[in-house]
């Protein structure tokens, strides 16, 4: 009897658990405010909501969260819902939601729209026929991060990196920051995330350091993986541009703070709703922290010669 | 009165709704075709920019290719070294019993050997399961499942993933209702030269050392660990076979059952540019738990070794588009039981069945990417399975007027338990991955085996896996498997307690499943898995009296489903658990109820670091819901639950790691079943089945050097 009670007890205390998760995960609809700052997520991925977090706690004005859920077919109502909160300005998290507030704003122009956590945000093509849009690049610039990539290891002289149709605009930018840094850039194009592997073959040998970029085609689980083993395999440096990457096993990642992302797109926003500046005179900055993260253990499987003030300067992490 | 306030309840509830309506009413228009077209043409296509956030672990055994758990064709889990760690589980079992439906559970009838029982599949030999050693079976096929008592320690252990569902189609026989792929440290993984060492409850000691690095352009990764227990003393048989033959006074019981174990193994990975040789040997001894004939003895002992190597080569440079892997691979497996069946008083039936158990094969395989969306995988292998015999007794014709006295040699092939057996296979297998659209995959596969004493057999496998949405994936699954009789099922004779049957016919599963992989946060997990199969001719020893006969007496068909999730609540602090339902029936037995195996099983596993590098992990264990067999007349077996706790600390001095865990904490009197009797008062010759470990403690220190 006692048992059939304890059983009881457990069930009842794992069903509510999982309604509880289901519970959380499930967004609150906002509610209609005049005048708030609008914060549209792409999707309901902790990256966006840690921004929108520290972007509302900077900002201290009224905010009301709306999430697109990955499709503007998910809730054909959504627009309706965003502007009848008037939103004084936009503040979008991720490709999408950048993209469908450029969408929604064609033909409301005076609703500043700011935007952040967007890759490659050069392939949206989000300022063109748009003056009300401004952001914070998700990357670092390909100058910096190669800057970062030689002052970790001085004997980069050759970075290999593969590229498709949507990261067209950022290979353009790396080349450029290359011949000015006096480093080869060895690239190979690929059109389908099946040929990653294929097509980083053809680089062996050819470069002492790879860069992987943050384009879709290019960076999948799968083809992150097989990285993971490769760079291993051949002592090669290879270098992310998000955080996730060091954790996954890659030596070396050059990402933005994001802790610092919300605060720099508050301050944009402040200026733009209390000091009455154009978005079109902001146009897209670079984030304004830069962080380098570490794989120790990968670094030492790797057995690359670091200085030891240069891992002094970086984040470290061991796993 | 309380009419009242519900009509107020209701015109508040009316307003709100109206104000609602109202506000949203307001200017402009919800998201128009255009809008939604010029959407769909920047996004429509391709893979999506929220991956580059995504993590999940990857699956080899699915397909053979790494493949995300959340996109692999297969409902399945993988358990990382971390994870094993972090539960306090110090063998293969222990891992395996966090896996959502699958229970483990010592064998009545098998001698203690472990029954890794997944929905609702479960026979005494368990050969059900397939377990992969770095993708190579482990079978012995004497036994057509693991060898008797054998339990694999942990630490050289990278990563455990387990496939519920038939597998056949891709790893051919015995893939049945589950496939369990052990994949061992390699050399990056260990990196350096680690050692540690565990003492605990039962006289328990566990030691291990292992190292990875580079030679000479090898990389290299070595391990050992030597295991053993003594068992737990506590473990009290009341009443065995001898009371139900009415010679009680002259029993051991009650008394405790024997169930001491030792280890020793060792791994070897050599790797050079595209070849990989694996090399995993075992010595075991072990004790037969309640003995062979359900009758307390403590002389027996399983004395077994084993040899599994296998020299892989892969290419993906050779030939273009094309990714070519080959294997040899060998396995060697020598059981030396000695049984003593009864006390000595009673009567000195001594038996001591020896058999080796030699399996080879040769395996192609490519896998070509050149079409669009489409990754298709050819294969073709040999496997020659080989058992040679040996056997000493005192009873029988074989031992002559020597009846009870010493052993004796047997070498009257009439007389002996088993014939020399071998048989051989050929096989061939295609399996496509096919990218439908964005967000459908279609991955259908078949295999092709052709025994030489059993005809041939075709096994496919179809699985749609669509990505609904970006956080949430539907897999819908369908597959056939099959199940060869194993040698000892087919051919042991002149055996006291069980004899074999040439007339078997392969096991068969049909099933299907519906899988929903949810993640709405990064920290949320949420896995409903439903599942259907009808299985037939199920190979189990049936029959009232001794010795029982192997007979095809399972037409069984089940259903249920099972939930996963995986939460982190904090950032210091997750919550993993899982509940899992099944309900099976054998249709050839008017619809009875599978025995045994539990109907529903839950598991809780919080995990919070509480200081840096600190961890405090619990577990604990439901089993619910166990049925007897059709006409047992013991009531259902008992619920029990069991809760675990393991608190680590690491990074020591940057070199020292500490554990301390406590099992079985609140020293629960679980039941594991015996197995049903007809002709025994009570049902069983130990009618009050046989008591679960109790309550056990181990310290654990390791140092990397």
């Amino acid at each position: 009897m006692l048992n059939n009670r304890i059983h009881q007890k457990l069930l009842f205390l794992f069903l509510p658990l999982m309604a509880l998760g289901l519970w959380i995960s499930t967004p609150v609809p906002a509610t209609a405010a005049e005048g708030s700052v609008a914060i549209l997520l792409s999707d309901s991925e902790a990256v966006y909501e840690q921004q929108a977090s520290l972007f509302n706690e900077e900002l201290g004005l009224p905010v009301q969260v709306f999430n697109l859920h990955g499709d503007l077919a998910h809730d054909p109502n959504l627009k309706k819902k965003l502007f009848a909160v008037r939103p004084s300005l936009i503040f979008a998290l991720g490709a999408k939601a950048a993209y469908a507030a450029k969408l929604w704003t064609q033909d409301h122009q005076d609703i500043p729209v700011l935007f952040a956590m967007v890759l490659n945000w050069q392939h949206y093509k989000l300022l063109t026929g748009s003056s009300n849009i401004a952001g914070v690049a998700a990357e670092i610039s390909p100058g910096v991060q190669f800057v970062n990539m030689t002052l970790f290891l001085p004997s980069i002289r050759r970075i290999g990196l593969l590229y498709s149709p949507l990261s067209e605009t950022i290979f353009a930018q790396a080349r450029e920051a290359a011949a000015v840094l006096d480093l080869d850039l060895v690239a190979e194009s690929v059109d389908r995330s099946e040929d990653f592997q294929r097509a980083f073959k053809r680089l062996e040998g050819r470069v002492d350091a790879f860069w992987l970029l943050n384009d879709p085609v290019v960076y999948t689980l799968e083809n992150v993986s097989w990285l993971e083993g490769r760079c291993l395999k051949e002592k090669l440096l290879c270098v992310g541009q998000t955080q996730n990457l060091a954790k996954m096993g890659l030596a070396l990642t050059v990402n933005p703070d994001l802790s610092q992302i919300g605060g720099q797109v508050a301050a944009m926003a402040r200026n733009i709703l209390l000091h009455g500046q154009k978005p079109g005179e902001i146009g897209v900055m670079e984030p304004i922290g830069t962080q380098l993260l570490v794989n120790s253990k990968t670094v030492e499987r790797i057995e690359l010669p670091i200085p030891p003030q240069v891992l002094d300067m970086a984040t470290s992490i061991s796993r | 009165m309380h009419k009242k306030r519900v009509m107020t309840a209701a015109a508040l509830l009316c307003l709100s709704f109206a104000t609602v309506a109202m506000a949203t009413d307001f200017p402009p228009a919800s998201t128009d075709k255009t809008e939604v077209e010029a959407f769909e043409k920047m996004f429509g296509q391709g893979p999506q920019e929220e991956d580059v956030y995504r993590t999940d672990r990857l699956l080899l055994t699915a397909t053979g290719s790494l493949k995300p758990v959340h996109l692999a064709p297969s409902v399945a889990s993988v358990i990382t070294a971390e994870d094993i760690k972090g539960m306090g589980a110090t063998t293969l079992d222990e891992v395996l019993e966090s896996v959502p439906g699958l229970h483990v559970e010592p064998s009545g009838a098998q001698w203690f050997s472990s029954v890794w029982s997944i929905r609702g599949v479960q026979t005494s030999l368990n050969s059900q399961v397939l377990l992969l050693i770095n993708g190579v079976p482990f079978t012995s096929n004497y036994q057509g499942s693991r060898f008797i008592n054998y339990q694999m320690p942990v630490a050289m252990i990278s990563r455990v993933e387990v496939v519920r569902g038939p597998g056949s189609a891709l790893h051919g026989a015995d893939a049945f209702s589950g496939t369990v792929n052990v994949i061992t440290k390699d050399n990056f993984e260990i990196n350096g030269t680690e050692a540690g060492a565990r003492y605990g409850s039962f006289d328990t000691s566990d030691v291990w050392a292992q190292h990875g690095g580079q030679y000479n352009g090898f990389d290299v990764a070595f391990g050992v660990e030597r295991r053993k227990t003594g068992g737990d003393m506590d473990r009290v048989i009341e009443r065995d076979y001898l009371y139900a033959v009415g010679a009680g006074a002259l029993s051991n019981a009650p008394g405790h059952m024997d169930t001491w174990n030792e280890q020793l193994d060792s791994h070897l990975n050599l790797r050079k540019e595209n070849w990989n040789l694996h090399l995993y040997s075992t010595l075991q001894d072990s004790s037969l738990g309640p003995g062979g004939f359900q009758a307390i003895t403590y002389g027996n002992d399983v004395d077994s070794k084993s040899l599994l190597v296998d020299l892989s080569y892969h290419n993906d440079k050779l030939v273009e588009n094309w990714e070519l892997e080959n294997r040899i691979y060998y396995s060697y497996l020598h059981q030396d039981v000695f049984i003593q069946y009864f006390p000595v008083g009673f009567l000195n039936m001594l038996g001591n069945p020896i058999y080796t158990s030699q399996d080879g094969g040769v395996e192609a395989a490519g896998v070509y990417k050149g079409f669009n969306n489409h990754q298709l995988r050819i294969g073709a292998g040999a496997k020659s399975y080989n058992l040679g015999r040996d056997q000493y007794k005192n009873f029988g014709p074989a031992a002559g007027a020597n009846q009870f006295g010493d052993l004796v040699q047997v070498t009257d092939p009439t007389q002996i338990y088993i014939d020399e057996a071998s048989r051989t296979l050929f096989y061939t297998l295609v399996q496509d991955e096919w990218q439908l659209a964005r967000a459908w995959a279609l991955t259908a596969g078949a295999r092709y085996d052709k025994y030489s004493d059993f005809g041939s057999t075709v096994n496919p496998r179809v699985a749609l896996v669509w990505e609904t949405r970006y956080d949430l994936t539907t897999k819908l699954m369908y597959g056939q498997a099959f199940r060869a009789p194993s040698f000892g099922e087919q051919y042991v004779k002149n055996n006291p307690v069980v004899i074999g049957n040439s007339n078997l016919t392969p096991e068969e599963i049909e099933s299907i499943e519906l899988a929903f992989d949810y993640q709405p946060t990064k920290d949320l997990r949420l896995i409903l898995s439903l599942f259907n199969y009808k299985a037939k001719d199920l190979i189990e020893a049936t029959g009232a009296t001794l010795p029982q006969v192997y007979t095809n007496y399972g037409e069984q068909e089940g259903n249920g489903f099972e939930v996963e999730m995986d939460w982190r609540l904090l950032r210091d602090f997750r919550l993993r658990s899982n509940f899992a339902y099944q309900r099976s029936e054998n249709k050839k037995l008017d619809n009875a109820v599978v025995p045994d195996a539990p109907e529903m099983q839950l598991y809780l596993n919080p995990s919070w670091t509480f200081l840096p590098n600190w961890s405090l992990d619990g577990q604990l264990y439901w089993i619910g819901d166990r049925h007897r067999a059709k006409g047992d007349p013991r009531g259902d077996i008992a619920d029990y639950e069991v809760v675990n706790l393991t608190l680590r600390r690491k990074n020591i001095a940057n070199h020292w790691e500490a554990a301390v865990s406590v099992r079985n904490l609140f020293a629960e009197d679980g039941r594991i079943p015996s197995p049903y009797a007809a002709s025994a008062p009570g049902g069983a010759y130990i009618p009050y089945d046989y008591p679960i470990e109790g309550r056990a403690i181990w310290g654990e220190i390791s140092y990397r050097f």
